[in-house]
C-alpha cells in the first residue's frame, strides 16, 4: 500500500487530531465550492452544499476506504447532497427561473447586445443550467474540474464507457443549447 | 428502460445510478440496438471537444476567506458516537510519535532503570539478552531556494505530511531556506510546502508519482532495501 498524503491525514483524523482535517478542506475547498457553484448556479447554495459536504466527510470519515481517492469520495458526497437539493428546489427554481428571466429581460440588454467574452461565458453557463442533472455532472468533472475518466467512474460511481457517454451527450445537449440561445456553438 | 438501483452513500443522502451502460444513452432514450453503446469519443469531434475546451476556460471563483474556519467550527461539534470510536480505535491503525524532548526524557530514564537494575540483570541466568544497539539516526538538512517565498516547510512521510509543521528558516536573507531534520534510517517522500503551494525538490535522486500530477523526492537513509521506482 502506498497511502497517499490525505489518506495520512485521514489517518491523523481519525486517531483523534481533528484540526487536521482542515488542511484537506483548505486543499479543497475551491474545487469543491465551484463544483456545487456550476451545478446551482447560486454562490449562496454552493457555499452552503460545499461546507456541508466537508462536514459530512468529516461525520462520516471512518467509512472512507483509504485505498480510495478522498477527494473522489468528497466529490461523491457534494454531488449526492447537490441532487438531493437541486431535487427538492425543481419546482421551486423553475418558477423563480420564469419570474427571473422576466425581470432580466426587462432590466437588462438582450444577450445578443452582450459582446465578446462576456456573450461567450453567459452563453456557456446558460447551457449548462439547461442540461440534465447527471449530464451537466459529468461536463462539469471532466471540463471545469479536469477531472480524468478514471476518476469521473470513482466519483460518479458509473462504468467508463457510461462517463464517456455521459459527457459526449452533455456536450451534444450543450451545442444545442448554445445554438438555440442564438450563440456558436 | 433504465435499471435503477439506490444508493446510500455514506454521507447519508440517497442518490439514484442507472445502468445506463449497456442501455440508457442519458436522454431516457434507448438505443435500437438495445445491447452496448458505441465508445462516445469526443475528441473524434472537433465541434464538441472545441466546446469541452470553452468549458474549460470558464473562469473558478474564489471561496470566501473564512470557508476554512467555518468548516472547522461545525467539525469540532461534531461527536463520534461510543460504537463509532470503537470502530475506530479498534479497526484503524495507529501512528506514535515522539519529539525530541520526549526521546530525550525516555533516554534518560532507560539510562537510569540500566544502571539501577543493569547488576541485576546480569544475575539472572537467562536474562542476559545483550541490548541492541541504539537506531542510528541521520541528521538531514533540507535546502530549497526561492528568494521571493514568504514561507516554507518540509514535509513528507517522516511528518505525515503535515504542512505547515516543519518550517525552513532563511537565516541568511538570501533565499536559501534550510530546516535540519532528525530521520531514522527508512526510506522518506517529502516534498516543499511553499506559500500554499506543493513544491516537488528538483535536486532529489530519486522520485515517486504523487497521485496528483506532480512528484515526491525520494530519500533513502541506511540500508533500507525498499524498493524505489
Amino acid at each position: 500500500m502506498n497511502p497517499t498524503r490525505d489518506a495520512l491525514i485521514v489517518e491523523d483524523v481519525l486517531a483523534g487530531d481533528k484540526e487536521a482535517f482542515g488542511s484537506l478542506v483548505h486543499r479543497y475547498k475551491k474545487p469543491l465550492y465551484n463544483l456545487a457553484y456550476r451545478m446551482t448556479s447560486n454562490r449562496e447554495d454552493a457555499l452552503d452544499l460545499s461546507q456541508e459536504a466537508f462536514v459530512r466527510a468529516y461525520a462520516n470519515l471512518h467509512r472512507f476506504d483509504l485505498k480510495r481517492s478522498f477527494f473522489t469520495w468528497l466529490y461523491t458526497i457534494c454531488l449526492n447532497l447537490t441532487r438531493n437539493h437541486l431535487e427538492k428546489k425543481r419546482e421551486t427554481l423553475l418558477d423563480q427561473t420564469e419570474t427571473l428571466e422576466r425581470q432580466v429581460r426587462s432590466a437588462f440588454p438582450p444577450a445578443d447586445e452582450l459582446v465578446g467574452k462576456k456573450q461567450v461565458t453567459a452563453n456557456l453557463e446558460k447551457a449548462l443550467q439547461r442540461l440534465p442533472l447527471d449530464l451537466r455532472e459529468a461536463v462539469i468533472l471532466r471540463y471545469l474540474q479536469e477531472l480524468s475518466f478514471e476518476e469521473i467512474t470513482q466519483v460518479l460511481g458509473i462504468s467508463l464507457s457510461a462517463a464517456k457517454m455521459r459527457v459526449y451527450r452533455g456536450l451534444e445537449k450543450a451545442r444545442e443549447a448554445i445554438a438555440e440561445l442564438g450563440g456558436k456553438p | 428502460m433504465s435499471s435503477e438501483k439506490t444508493n446510500r452513500d455514506p454521507s447519508g443522502t440517497i442518490s439514484t445510478l442507472r445502468s445506463e451502460e449497456t442501455l440508457d444513452r442519458g436522454d431516457g432514450i434507448v438505443p435500437a440496438h438495445g445491447g452496448r453503446t458505441p465508445d462516445h469519443d469526443v475528441d473524434e469531434d472537433p465541434a464538441l471537444a472545441s466546446l469541452g475546451e470553452m468549458f474549460r476556460s470558464l473562469d473558478d471563483l474564489e471561496p470566501p476567506e473564512e470557508f476554512t474556519s467555518h468548516v472547522m467550527t461545525r467539525v469540532r461539534e461534531v461527536q463520534r458516537s461510543l460504537p463509532v470510536r470503537l470502530w475506530i480505535a479498534l479497526t484503524r491503525p495507529r501512528t506514535i510519535r515522539v519529539n525530541l524532548a520526549q526521546a530525550f526524557a525516555g533516554a534518560c530514564i532507560a539510562m537510569v532503570l540500566l544502571l539501577v537494575a543493569g547488576p541485576a540483570l546480569q544475575r539472572v541466568p537467562f536474562g542476559g539478552v545483550p541490548a541492541s544497539k541504539p537506531a542510528k539516526e541521520y541528521l538531514v538538512q533540507f535546502t530549497y531556494r526561492d528568494p521571493g517565498a514568504a514561507a516554507v516547510y518540509i514535509a513528507g512521510t517522516f511528518n505525515q505530511w503535515k504542512p505547515e509543521e516543519i518550517p525552513l528558516a532563511d537565516v541568511s536573507g538570501n533565499g536559501v531556506w534550510t530546516a535540519t531534520v532528525p530521520l531514522k534510517p527508512d526510506v522518506y517522500e517529502y516534498m516543499f510546502y511553499v506559500d500554499g503551494h506543493w513544491k516537488s525538490d528538483d535536486r532529489a535522486a530519486y522520485y515517486k508519482d504523487d497521485g496528483f500530477g506532480r512528484k515526491n523526492a525520494v530519500l533513502r537513509l541506511g540500508n533500507s532495501h525498499e524498493a524505489l521506482s
